[in-house]
């Protein structure tokens, strides 16, 4: 952080800034990996909603979606990468720099 | 801005959803009755050369049981739970279970985000209320009689209150095999407290088990998954 006061905002991460994706970032940032029908009813998004995150997100290299089949049903699981990880940690020390003023805080 | 505890919250759901369908109770259940059926099968076979072996294979049997519960849940979750609210890894209180990374028991240790939600949550204050409740539970069997009983209604609050914390009844069919066959080998003709026992908090846990599961189906219908 390089303590420029309100500044600081414009150099937040606007990939992950959005709310939807900022709910998915946050959710797979805690569980590890998750379906993307875990996803969708945490989040509360419709399918081509989600979708659409999940792209931008994928494309953007914050994560990984990987497609199986489980039976008959096509499984898609949704797992930060290292890079989205890092990503959101940064995000977080921004944020929390700016709402509680604390200048001092390291990425 | 609590990002940290969103992030927690999100960890918080995660369990919830792991323990959300019953199974574990139910599983769990099942087992302790089975130590029951086994505690009242063997004594009429006392008599018979066999009876040490039906002992140490039927117990035997149940402990395996008991360590390879996580697999059997999983292997039922991939088919009842999943397709209808998703799949996500289970949670680090469910001990045992991240056998899919190690392979082996017991599980991985939590990693920190999960570690600080788990102290934040007051986990290890039910370590604690865990390590009471089976010291209790040795006194009652030293103490016998009807003080299983009270033991076994003490279990079923602990059981009922403490999820989705199913760490000590992860570790309860362990701790009665322990306790049953050292009771039966020193003192056989003293047994029916600690059979009662447990079949009151198997039978408990199973019913519990079983309207969560029944819950569980009403509310979440099959979704067909679908992907980007």
């Amino acid at each position: 952080m390089s303590g420029n006061g309100i500044r600081d905002l414009s150099s937040l991460d606007r990939v992950i800034h959005e709310p939807a994706r900022l709910m998915i970032m946050t959710i797979l940032f805690a569980v590890e990996e998750a379906d993307f029908v875990y996803l969708q009813r945490e989040c509360g998004l419709t399918q081509g909603n989600l979708s659409s995150h999940l792209s931008k997100l994928e494309e953007a290299g914050y994560l990984t979606i990987t497609k199986t089949f489980k039976g008959k049903y096509p499984l898609t699981i949704c797992k930060l990468t290292r890079q989205g990880r890092q990503a959101f940690e940064t995000y977080s020390v921004k944020m929390r720099c700016v709402t509680e003023g604390n200048k001092e805080v390291k990425k | 801005m609590s990002q940290t505890l969103q992030v927690e919250d999100a960890v918080r759901k995660a369990e919830q959803h792991w323990y959300e369908d019953g199974l574990s109770s139910i599983f769990t259940g099942i087992v302790l009755l089975g130590i029951v059926a086994l505690g009242y099968f063997v004594p009429t076979h006392l008599n018979r050369p066999t009876a040490l072996w039906l002992l140490c294979g039927g117990y035997g049997v149940f402990l395996v049981l008991a360590i390879l519960q996580s697999r059997f849940v999983e292997w039922i979750k991939k088919r009842v739970t999943y397709p209808r609210i998703g799949y996500t890894p289970p949670p680090p209180s469910a001990v045992g279970v991240r056998t899919e990374d190690t392979g082996f028991w017991p599980a991985p240790p939590p990693s920190p985000m999960e570690q600080a939600y788990l102290d934040r949550q007051g986990q290890l204050w039910r370590k604690a209320l865990a390590a009471i409740y089976m010291a209790t539970g040795c006194i009652a069997l030293l103490w016998g009689g009807y003080w299983f009983l009270v033991f076994a209604i003490i279990c079923a609050v602990f059981f009922l209150t403490a999820t989705p914390d199913v760490r000590a009844a992860y570790f309860t069919p362990v701790a009665y095999f322990l306790l049953g066959a050292g009771r039966r080998f020193l003192a056989p003709q003293v047994n029916d407290g600690l059979l009662t026992l447990v079949f009151c908090v198997g039978v408990l846990v199973s019913l519990a088990g079983v309207y969560k599961l029944i819950r569980f189906l009403r509310r979440n219908p099959v979704t067909a998954q679908t992907g980007p």
